[in-house]
């Protein structure tokens, strides 16, 4: 039985394709203003890069914040569950899971292979991949080295506001009066990784903790993750893809 | 999907529709928080006027941001109650959804709802420079003390000399025990109603209750809730009757906490009932149930003792056993816990009641009137994330 | 056993009395995090701050004594006793300060009398004399203190210790302290601002300053002359009196606006004033429009300057202080 998993985020679209629970090809593509084309782009990349044919595909479930734009999916199934799912395929041992999306940042406990808890970030954005992204900008550093800059720090200088908007104008303030920028990024983690750790605590947060998203490739965000909540916090394989994978494993059953 | 309408809301519509235009014509009223002891006015034939239900209405018409900048513009904080927005909004633009509230004779603020009514109030004061009285209640945060009492119902003497100078008008005994008699039977057809929601299928929503819920607030201590209730009695009874549920295929029973979000009713009674999700109970509109427990040597003392332990005046602990009282009631699988920017006291702790409830619950982000805050994608996630959990 | 209490209507004489020392309980420098489990983000920051500290264990308090001063710290009083090993206690002050509430708050002094009991501490006629004496001394020194110059730091250490620690600090303050300069005055006015770096912006950009701030001279002006008492009942009467007639508090309703009026008054000799409130903080904001109306009708310039503890950009804040002196200089 083959099937797929998509899920669509707020930055980036992501298909999986499973065989009989076996993980056959994956595609990660950038996210465009129109969610319902850029899943089908997405899928149909899957599809190629695997070498199958759409009819073959059994069903199809869709996750993320664009899950009710993907037409052709058979179900929808929210990112909450998909991820604890996605998550256990990688990590059978996880209990919990903390994901830090593009607008939404979770953390779910999981008892007995389902989801027992979650809470999710309150409306504003400190804490979510956004305010990464947003920080990113201001220090005209690509988002994806920002994990590499942070590893460079001597210190990690203090970010104190909670609010993106703010925050933004503090590391602008901070970098005219001659900090590092690599001391700023790292305390750009910090305040990410305590906002998360706090959100945590409101849930039973137990080994093995495992962090998914695009964030998890960033080691120091697991580094901070590590040092706020105490515990190893360990990545899949694929972190960007649990969310998928868990739809997939959906369309299994 | 539609929604089940219930025909009693067509005549609670005529019901406030008759209520609002009676304020147009009235010799005196008063502006009076939700919480307060609304039957001495009743019993002195001084018309009430509700500013929260006021907002309210202009949060279910969405002209809350519309109305809210009025007193935006003028300084007033976007962190402010949004009820208190729109009304001082309302005031500065001289109209509302209904016209405009009729300009006051007096102001009756009891702080037993939060502490913020007793700013608000004071900045209506000097808008129309009217008397204002405070009803102090003391916050319950354990024990009912008797000295708490005692203030409140000094106080409530108090307030009848205030009003009756007021006014020049005289309370009459039998007037005020006639009015508390007619609350007392408000109040119980109200619950009686609330309680079938215990039915399973449950034959209406907290949907449901909050568009009724008007005529308990504001005319608590006249006919029309006795007759009004007892009317969509009826027609709940026929539901049940027929086995017919409020929500199709009713899966999974839920109980909402906090004020609903006025300008998204519809949306979320259709998300859930699309989900085979019935919301069966609330916090809010259940306040307003066992409201009066009458003494009747002491009048006043029960009135103190009533309004101060109310809702949102008591501490975690009593809240927990109220809500843990609700689910056992009416049985439910959840609750979805509105975290309510307007209003503070009935937000903060909600992250403490969750460990002190008995069943699961989830938190959405939201206000009550302010849809600026509102965000449908978060919201929605939360939500399906917690009917998935709970199935 | 030290007591901590976060709001300037808390009895201290009686803490004081019955053998404790109060300290009065402040946000902190570190970024909030752990408190965001308890609290939501709408929370003012002083509540979220202080709670903070508590939960990191920074504070060296063994019980809180709450006020009724908002529904943020109404509830916070049960959410700080569910997770932390400190006594909780919430002495209803009233809302309404006039002579139909005097009596009630009478027997809440007498039930916090009997409280500090419980906890090991005995009020006693004699204790109770000497802490009314002790207090009305720090409160008379600090008023001379700020009318050479005002101190925030003096006024902030000061409630962290006991109140005989407290007069003797003064006393050193008040041998050195100098006249401050010339310059235009501003008064600010806002609930809790114990980061004294803000202050210090005033000053640099050249202004005087005059305060109606919680941490700084709400906490000492009372306005009521110390008395003999012949009787513990004596001195709660005495303390209703003292505590009725402090400098007004937004979070409480006087008869005649007499809030108003008192910042009207204060204002009278300032050439502008600087509103320091603190987000979220409802009390501070209701008034805002309407004061700030009254005070333009004086012909005073005003400002508002929104805070978040801790404070993340002094740098935003000097700018619009500095801005401000150029517009009333």
């Amino acid at each position: 039985m083959i099937v797929a998993g998509i899920d669509v985020g707020s930055l980036t679209a992501k298909c999986v394709l499973l065989k009989d629970g076996e993980l056959v090809a994956y595609k990660v593509i950038k996210v465009s203003p129109n969610l319902e084309e850029t899943a089908d782009k997405v899928f149909g990349e899957a599809l190629e890069e695997a070498g199958i044919n759409k009819g073959n595909i059994e069903r199809i479930v869709a996750t993320g914040y664009g899950r009710n734009k993907v037409s052709f999916a058979d179900r929808t199934v929210t990112e909450i569950s998909c991820h604890a799912k996605g998550a256990l395929f990688f990590i059978p041992t996880a209990r919990t899971v903390i994901d830090i999306g593009g607008q939404d940042s979770k953390v779910i406990s999981i008892e007995n292979g389902k989801v027992a808890e979650f809470v999710m970030n309150d409306k504003c954005a400190a804490g979510t991949g956004r305010f990464l992204e947003v920080m990113a900008s201001a220090l005209h550093l690509k988002i994806e080295d920002l994990g590499d800059v942070a590893e460079r720090a001597n210190r990690a200088t203090k970010i104190s506001s909670t609010c993106t908007v703010f925050a933004e104008s503090e590391v602008i303030s901070h970098l005219a009066s001659g900090e590092r920028v690599e001391d700023i990024v790292a305390g750009i983690h910090e305040a990410i990784a305590s906002r998360i750790a706090a959100m945590a605590r409101r849930v039973k947060v137990e080994p093995d903790v495992v962090l998914t998203g695009g964030v998890a490739k960033n080691k120091a965000m697991k580094k901070a993750l590590e040092r706020e909540l105490g515990m190893e916090v360990k990545i899949p394989a694929e972190p960007q893809i649990v969310g998928a994978v868990g739809a997939a494993l959906f369309a299994m059953s | 999907m539609t929604l089940k309408k219930l025909k009693a809301t067509d005549r609670m519509k005529q019901i406030m529709g008759g209520y609002y235009m009676m304020g147009k014509q009235t010799e005196v009223n008063g502006w009076i928080t939700s919480g307060a002891p609304v039957e001495l006015l009743y019993a002195m034939d001084i018309y009430p006027v509700y500013p929260e239900n006021h907002g309210a209405l202009i949060g279910a018409a969405k002209q809350g941001p519309y109305f809210s900048d009025f007193a935006e513009k003028r300084g007033f904080s976007r962190d402010l109650c949004s009820y208190a927005r729109c009304d001082i909004g309302c005031v500065f633009a001289g109209t509302s959804p209904v016209g405009g509230l009729p300009k006051p004779d007096f102001l009756f603020a009891c702080n037993n709802i939060c502490n913020t009514v007793i700013k608000w109030y004071q900045v209506l004061s000097r808008i129309f420079k009217v008397p204002l009285f405070i009803l102090d209640t003391p916050f319950v945060r354990k024990e009912l003390k008797e000295s708490y009492i005692q203030y409140v119902h000094d106080q409530l003497y108090e307030f009848v000399d205030f009003l009756e100078k007021t006014t020049g008008r005289e309370l009459s005994d039998s007037k005020l025990k006639e009015t508390l008699i007619k609350s007392i039977e408000g109040v119980n057809s109200y619950s009686d109603v609330l309680h079938m929601a215990k039915n399973k299928p449950s034959p209406l929503t907290c949907f449901d209750a909050f568009l009724n819920m008007a005529p308990i607030v504001c005319l608590r201590g006249t006919d029309y809730p006795i007759e009004f209730y007892a009317e969509m009695k009826k027609e709940l009874v026929e539901r049940v009757k027929r086995g017919e549920g409020a929500v199709e295929n009713e899966e999974v029973r839920l109980l909402w906490d906090n004020i609903p979000v006025w300008y998204r009713l519809r949306w979320f009674a259709e998300f859930f009932a699309d989900r085979n999700a019935c919301l069966v109970a609330d916090t809010y509109t259940n306040a307003w149930t066992g409201f009066i427990s009458m003494d009747k040597s002491d009048i006043f003392w029960s009135m103190a003792e009533t309004y101060t332990f109310i809702y949102l005046n008591i501490g975690l602990e009593h809240m927990a056993e109220a809500i843990n009282r609700l689910i056992n009631y009416y049985d439910v699988d959840g609750v979805v816990i509105h975290s309510n920017r307007s209003c503070k006291p009935y937000s903060f702790g909600q992250y403490e009641l969750q460990k002190m409830i008995d069943v699961p619950s989830v938190v959405i982000e939201a206000d009550m009137v302010d849809s600026r805050v509102f965000s449908e994608a978060q919201v929605e996630t939360r939500l399906e994330a917690f009917l998935e959990m709970l199935k | 056993m030290n007591i901590g209490y976060l709001c300037t209507y808390t009895p201290k004489e009686l803490i004081d009395a019955a053998g404790f020392t109060p300290v009065r309980i402040f946000a902190g420098d570190d970024q909030i995090s752990l408190a965001t489990a308890y609290i939501q983000s709408y929370a003012c920051s002083q509540a979220r701050g202080s709670f903070e500290r508590a939960l990191k264990g920074e504070l060296d308090v063994q019980a809180v004594v709450f006020t009724r001063c908002c529904d943020t710290l109404m509830r916070l009083a049960d959410i700080w006793e569910r997770n932390t090993d400190m006594k909780v206690y919430n002495l209803e002050f009233p809302s309404r300060i006039d002579e139909e509430s005097k009596d009630y708050y009478f027997r809440e002094l007498q039930d916090f009398v009997n409280i500090l009991k419980e906890w090991g501490g005995d009020v006693t006629v004699d204790s109770l004399r000497e802490s009314l004496k002790l207090y009305w001394e720090l409160e008379e020194k600090l008023k001379k203190l700020f009318e050479v110059k005002p101190d925030y730091e003096a006024a902030k250490k000061v409630q962290e210790m006991n109140v005989r620690d407290a007069i003797e600090f003064v006393d050193r303050r008040l041998r050195k302290v100098e006249k401050s300069g010339v310059g235009p005055k501003v008064l600010i006015t806002g609930s809790v601002c114990p980061f004294l770096e803000v202050y210090k912006l005033f000053e640099e950009a050249g202004l005087l300053l005059k305060d109606d701030i919680c941490t700084g001279t709400r906490f000492f002006t009372y306005n009521t002359p110390l008395k003999e008492i012949e009787s513990v009942e004596d001195g709660l009467r005495f303390l209703v009196e003292k505590y009725f007639n402090k400098a007004p508090c937004p979070t409480k309703h006087f008869p005649n606006d007499d809030r108003f009026n008192y910042i009207l008054e204060l204002a009278k000799d300032c050439d502008g004033v600087v509103f320091l409130l603190l987000k979220f903080c409802e009390p501070h904001f209701y008034d805002y429009p309407q004061l700030k109306e009254k005070l333009e009708e004086m012909g005073k310039k005003v400002l508002l300057l929104e805070l978040e503890f801790p404070i993340a950009s002094y740098e935003q804040l000097r700018t619009r202080i500095e801005a401000f002196y150029e517009v009333i200089a």
